[in-house]
């Protein structure tokens, strides 16, 4: 397993810049993803709270 | 389906829903493939070695930073001449997705840099000019903050995207315009490309795979602006309670 993960002399680069774009895509599509359910939640205890 | 259905915000947001979810998925199991694809099936190069692997992100992220400003642009573009709403909410909603893609190119690039060039960082023609569209990302969106009514701050943002198209033509010849240490144009070429095909098909699909990214985020980004503005209108509040 390790033989078939390694990149020679180069693996630390490969993996750090692989791991960095995943981290930063992830996070690029969590963020829409969480803030709209963040106001969706604000409003319903806004609503909850007139009531 | 016409267009002007699809700009409908009403129309927009209630059909969107699951569209992002498929996509999300398909993104999901489309990058899986892809990045197992650069790392592990596309042969080592004879000169580079694996380090070149990183191309599979830095390059694709490159070609996105430069599409998503366009894109930005030109919606910007349509909202400030034809005061389309969802034209508005698209130019400002894809400009952290934009500065993401530079990120991404702009740090990849460095780390490849290190065992290729020697070093991180280089003042060249297209390292720089790529930092400077980090910038203008940055700005557009520091701008619009920093407005209270977000119809102005998206014709003063549109503005600022459409005068930073120039930098767009700059950064993609830069490379043949002035010495950079940055290489000059492999794929572009497309009566011969400098790459083996065996190389050039896992970049190609990454690409193919950052615009479908691309297309998930900006939609769950316009559905969040499209919410934002619209909280307190009627059909909102109809559909919620639906």
């Amino acid at each position: 397993m390790i033989e078939f993960l390694d990149m020679g002399k180069h693996t630390a680069f490969v993996y750090i810049a692989y791991i960095f774009s995943i981290v930063v895509l992830f996070i690029g599509y969590l963020l829409p993803h969480f803030s709209l359910k963040k106001e969706l939640r604000n409003k319903d205890d806004k609503i909850n709270k007139k009531k | 389906m016409n267009i002007s259905k699809i700009a409908n915000l009403k129309f927009f947001y209630t059909r969107t829903k699951n569209i992002t979810f498929f996509l999300s998925v398909f993104s999901f199991v489309l990058f899986s493939v892809g990045i197992f694809w650069g790392l592990f099936i596309a042969p080592e190069d004879y000169l580079q070695g694996n380090s070149y692997r990183i191309i599979y992100m830095h390059v694709p992220a490159a070609w996105l930073s430069l599409q998503t400003y366009i894109f930005m642009a030109v919606t910007g573009f349509i909202a400030l001449v034809w005061k389309v709403k969802i034209m508005e909410i698209a130019s400002i909603q894809s400009a952290p997705i934009g500065a993401l893609f530079t990120i991404i190119a702009l740090v990849t690039g460095m780390i490849w840099g290190k065992p290729t060039w020697g070093t991180y960082w280089v003042w060249d023609a297209r390292l720089t000019s790529e930092l400077i569209l980090l910038f203008l990302y940055i700005g557009v969106i520091a701008l619009y903050a920093s407005f209270k009514d977000k119809r102005q701050a998206v014709k003063i943002t549109s503005l600022l995207a459409i005068i930073g198209l120039i930098n767009i033509p700059i950064i993609h010849y830069s490379v043949e315009w002035w010495n950079t240490l940055h290489q000059g144009p492999t794929v572009t070429k497309f009566e011969k490309p400098s790459a083996h095909i065996s190389m050039l098909m896992p970049l190609l699909y990454m690409f193919f795979v950052f615009n479908i990214y691309f297309l998930t985020v900006i939609i769950k980004r316009i559905r969040l602006g499209i919410y934002l503005r619209e909280k307190n209108s009627k059909w909102m509040e109809e559909y919620r309670n639906d």
